[in-house]
């Protein structure tokens, strides 16, 4: 799966992740697709890919937008 | 659950999310992704010859001369490390298609904006020649 972000503010946009498993979003190093934004969480929420389908669960103290 | 390729907000980032089965990268895809590179690339130029010029935007100039001190550097740019790439490269009919495209589009919403503020909306859409057209066929 691969991952394209683009930031709206300045227009820029990057592949942010090229891989096979499901990745992390969020502010944290650990994550695979990092958002520098401090509205963003440190880890924000998880995407999974089943069966063909997209599964993206908002983590913890995370309100849907 | 979502299926197929997905597009998700956060905050002011958008994500376009891509299948690696659905994902046959195709060459056009390969050479748009270097364009959005070289576009990165000029990006990050612009903004470090801007940050090493401070001041050259004081709160006294008025926009047409900051229009052009920011075309100035652009310029320079394009004259100079970004000249290859852009107009002597295989993505250079890209960059100019793309360009092209940005113009008429510039021009289509300008024309727009004046025929919309000097005629009431029925009256522009009644002077459309391709609407009278249409109607007429009916």
């Amino acid at each position: 799966m691969r991952v394209l972000v683009q930031n709206t503010l300045t227009n820029r946009q990057w592949v942010a992740f090229d891989g096979q498993a499901g990745f992390l979003i969020g502010r944290d190093e650990q994550c695979d697709v990092r958002l520098e934004s401090r509205f963003v969480a440190q880890v924000h929420a998880r995407v999974e890919r089943n069966d063909g389908a997209w599964e993206i669960e908002l983590l913890t103290g995370v309100k849907p937008g | 659950m979502i299926r197929g390729s997905a597009r998700l907000r956060v905050m002011e980032f958008v994500l376009v999310l891509d299948s690696a089965e659905a994902e046959q990268v195709t060459q056009k895809e390969i050479v748009s992704d270097r364009l959005t590179e070289l576009q990165n690339q000029l990006h990050a130029e612009l903004l470090r010859r801007l940050d090493l010029r401070l001041g050259a935007f004081s709160t006294g100039t008025n926009s047409t001369e900051r229009t052009e001190k920011l075309n100035g550097v652009l310029d320079d740019l394009l004259d100079g490390e970004f000249k290859t790439p852009v107009f002597e490269s295989d993505l250079s009919p890209l960059i100019l298609s793309r360009a092209l495209r940005a113009r008429l589009m510039d021009w289509i919403f300008t024309r727009l904006a004046k025929d919309s503020a000097s005629l009431p909306v029925g009256r522009m859409l009644a002077s459309a020649p391709s609407l009278k057209n249409r109607s007429a066929a009916r």
